[in-house]
Parts: structure tokens; C-alpha cells; sequence
């Protein structure tokens, strides 16, 4: 009887994992895997991301002046010492998560992307960043730069409205 | 040729349950160890991350989840996920698969998962697979559970790397090896001694990418060719696991999948050919 419903449990599971390749079926398991247990693995397919995505910030001032755009560099640089020890790519990735579920949002048309989850976790993450000065006001600025061709100027993918800090 | 002898489906089991283990020890070091983008902050602020739904904002859910989940609570709950990892690394069979230590081990991954929005990736996914699917083995210990498991992470692996390797070969950007060099000149994910050197060499960059999909796509055959031919696939994924850790500094990635390969080797040997 449990032996079965093992067994019962891990075809269910495996099924699922098949069945979350179909878009439409995606969609409904995604609703209900708060915990990410059915996989969709891809391994940067069909297309990877090809370059760099920069944030960078710009403050204001009350008088109306404002910052150069500075860009928020990651932590901890990548070393050859990342095939066993790699604690900067949290950041890395979350950077890389952040603005492509932004990106997609854009894409849409995202009437409520200043209140979406990646706007928010961004705007957020420049708030707090220590300054010197006490300006009124930020926003940020997300670029890709090309990863097969270093010395072409980055693309400017989206800048954000002006905030309150 | 039989491995029969070598890998029994105890020592199967142990020996995923390790490697997912070191890989779980390796994470919560690195997060203990940086834990800035953990931080209000950062970019895998709970803060933020807890608006997605007013399940995890409202209510006693709400209140429990924040109290919970909040830096700097959750590194708590990362140093006791790491230990109980150590203790399935260096612990045997009855520590491995003692349903209670699994279980707060499940609990407390997938209460990292879940409040992790951005920043987690393939490698978290097969840990939580494996140890969730092994707690469900460790409550019903039997050989059938035990094959059912091992036959299921079998079936997770080939699922991984065809998918994987089908959705590449669909894009002319990657039979053509163009998307190669672009990850490579990637700080995230690249290096560039390797793109300087696939930049001067697009053949070089065509073919890697092409054995790269051929290897993917061609992984589940593991089970289909006979011995010691079917640990060709298997070699090919310990190189290919290895030279994503060095290339894309993707190290956990490397332990959670290597973790699935003594379930196939036990599974070959299930064949009985």
C-alpha cells in the first residue's frame, strides 16, 4: 500500500516535470510550485544571454542638479578559484534574474511595472547604497553590453522614473 | 562487464545524498560567508521578495514567514541547513536516511527556495529534488521505494540534459556557436582568455557547441547502449560539469548534477545487459 503510493508519488512527479515543457500547462503547475519542485531545465536554451547587464543610478538634488550616472559594480569579481569556491554569484544571477523578469515585463507593456517585484527589488537595492552627499531623488538605469564584441557601446535597455529616497 | 558489485543501490543512494550534501555545505558557506545580497538591500531582499502575494505580507502567515525569513534570521537558518548537510557527508547509511534529519533539511531548503526570488538556480533545484524525494524514501524504506528513487533522479538527469540540449539545437545561434562566444565574454558566466581564443577560432566555437548539443541531446542512450559503452555519456558529463564549474564558476551546479550519476550507473546495472 505505501510502496504504491511511493511509487504513485514519483510518477506524478515525473509526469509533471514532462508536462511543465507544454506553455499552457506551464502556466498552471508554475501557479502552484511555490517551492520550484517542477524543473524546467534549459541550461541557457534557446537563447542565453550574450552580454553583461550594468545597473547604474543617478541622484538628484532639490536645486535640480544632478549625479553622473555610477554604475553598482558586483561585490565580488569572478577568479579562477570559482570552480570550487564562488560566493559573488548569488548577486550575479540575481542581477541576471531581476532584469530579465523586468525585461519580459517591459515586453508586455507592463502598466504596473513601477510596482512589479524586479522594479521594486531594484529600486530598492539603489536606495540603500551609501552616499556621501544626501540627494532627493534617484533612478536607475539598466544596460547589456555585448559579450562576442567587447568594443561595441552597450544597449540601453530601460531607465526608471525619478524617486523619492 | 558489471558493476553490480561496486554500486548496490545503498551506496548508490549514499553516494547522491553526499554529493548534493557537499553541494548544499558549499552554497550555505558561500552565503554565510557573503551574505550581502541576503540583506534588506540586497538583491534577494526578503523585504521586497515578501510583496509577490499577501499570503507571505498579511496574517499569522505573513507574521510567522517575516519573522522567519528576515535578515538577519534567515542566515540562522542557512548555518543549520549547513550542518545538517555535514552531518549526510560525513555521516553513514542510518544518518543519510534518518526521516527527521531529512525532513528538516527539505524545510528548510525549500523555505530558502521560497524566499528566494531572484538568485537561485539549476543547482539549489536538484538539491531540493533529491533530498525531498529522498525524505519521501527515508519514511518508506523498501527496495521498491529505493529503486523508484533511484530510477527517478535517472529520469531526471536524461530529462535535464535533453531538454536542454533539444532547445539548443532548435537555435541556429547555437549550432552556429555564435551564443557560445557570447556567454564566454560574459563576466557573469564567462571568461575571456576562452572568447579571445573562440573569437580568433569560429570553427573551434561551431564544433564545441555542436558536441555540446550532440552530448545533451544524445545523454539519455546511457540507458540503451550496453557496457562499458554507456559510461561514455557519463564521462562526457563529468568533463562537461567540470569545465562549467571553471568556465562559468557554476560550482554547486557541478556536485547536484554529478549526484545523479550513481543512480544511473545503479540503473544500467538494473537493466541486466
Amino acid at each position: 500500500m505505501s510502496e504504491g503510493l511511493v511509487s504513485g508519488f514519483f510518477g506524478i512527479w515525473a509526469l509533471l516535470c514532462v508536462l511543465v515543457y507544454i506553455p499552457k500547462l506551464k502556466t498552471i503547475i508554475r501557479q502552484w510550485d511555490w517551492f520550484r519542485l517542477i524543473p524546467e531545465w534549459r541550461f541557457f536554451a534557446p537563447r542565453p544571454a550574450e552580454g553583461d547587464f550594468h545597473l547604474l543610478y543617478q541622484d538628484m538634488f532639490h536645486d535640480g542638479s544632478r549625479t553622473h550616472w555610477t554604475e553598482v559594480r558586483p561585490t565580488i569579481e569572478r577568479s579562477w578559484w570559482n570552480i570550487v569556491w564562488n560566493p559573488g554569484k548569488r548577486e550575479r544571477k540575481a542581477l541576471f534574474d531581476v532584469v530579465n523578469v523586468l525585461n519580459a515585463r517591459i515586453a508586455l507593456s507592463d502598466k504596473a511595472l513601477e510596482g512589479s517585484l524586479p522594479y521594486l527589488t531594484l529600486l530598492n537595492h539603489i536606495s540603500f547604497l551609501p552616499r556621501s552627499l544626501s540627494p532627493a531623488f534617484t533612478r536607475f538605469l539598466l544596460m547589456k553590453s555585448h559579450g562576442a564584441s567587447p568594443e561595441k557601446k552597450p544597449d540601453i535597455l530601460f531607465i526608471s522614473g525619478v524617486h523619492e529616497l | 562487464m558489471t558493476l553490480f558489485s561496486v554500486i548496490n543501490q545503498q551506496l548508490a543512494i549514499l553516494l547522491a545524498a553526499k554529493l548534493v550534501a557537499l553541494a548544499i555545505v558549499v552554497s550555505c558557506a558561500e552565503y554565510l560567508v557573503f551574505p550581502l545580497p541576503l540583506q534588506e538591500s540586497g538583491l534577494m531582499s526578503w523585504g521586497v521578495g515578501r510583496l509577490r502575494q499577501p499570503l507571505t505580507v498579511k496574517g499569522p502567515t505573513g507574521r510567522v514567514l517575516n519573522w522567519l525569513l528576515s535578515y538577519p534570521r534567515v542566515l540562522g537558518l542557512i548555518a543549520l541547513r549547513a550542518v545538517i548537510a555535514v552531518l549526510i557527508l560525513f555521516g553513514p547509511l542510518t544518518v543519510v536516511l534518518n526521516p527527521w534529519l531529512l525532513c528538516v533539511l527539505v524545510l528548510l531548503s525549500l523555505l530558502l527556495t521560497f524566499r528566494n526570488v531572484f538568485g537561485t538556480d539549476g543547482a539549489d533545484q536538484m538539491g531540493d529534488l533529491l533530498f525531498v524525494g529522498l525524505t519521501v524514501v527515508s519514511i518508506v524504506t523498501t527496495h521498491l521505494t529505493m529503486n523508484v528513487f533511484l530510477w527517478f533522479l535517472t529520469f531526471q538527469a536524461c530529462l535535464a540534459y535533453a531538454m536542454a540540449g533539444f532547445a539548443k539545437a532548435v537555435a541556429p545561434g547555437w549550432r552556429d556557436g555564435t551564443y557560445l562566444v557570447g556567454i564566454c565574454g560574459t563576466t557573469t558566466y564567462g571568461n575571456a582568455r576562452l572568447r579571445d581564443l573562440l573569437l580568433a577560432r569560429p570553427a573551434l566555437s561551431k564544433w564545441l557547441a555542436r558536441l555540446v548539443i550532440l552530448w545533451e541531446c544524445s545523454f539519455p542512450l546511457v540507458l540503451f547502449l550496453p557496457l562499458p559503452l554507456a559510461l561514455i555519456p557519463l564521462a562526457g558529463g563529468i568533463v562537461f560539469h567540470l569545465m562549467m564549474a571553471y568556465i562559468m564558476g557554476l560550482n554547486d551546479f557541478m556536485w547536484s548534477f554529478l549526484a545523479t550519476y550513481p543512480a544511473v550507473l545503479y540503473c544500467l546495472q538494473m537493466r541486466g545487459w
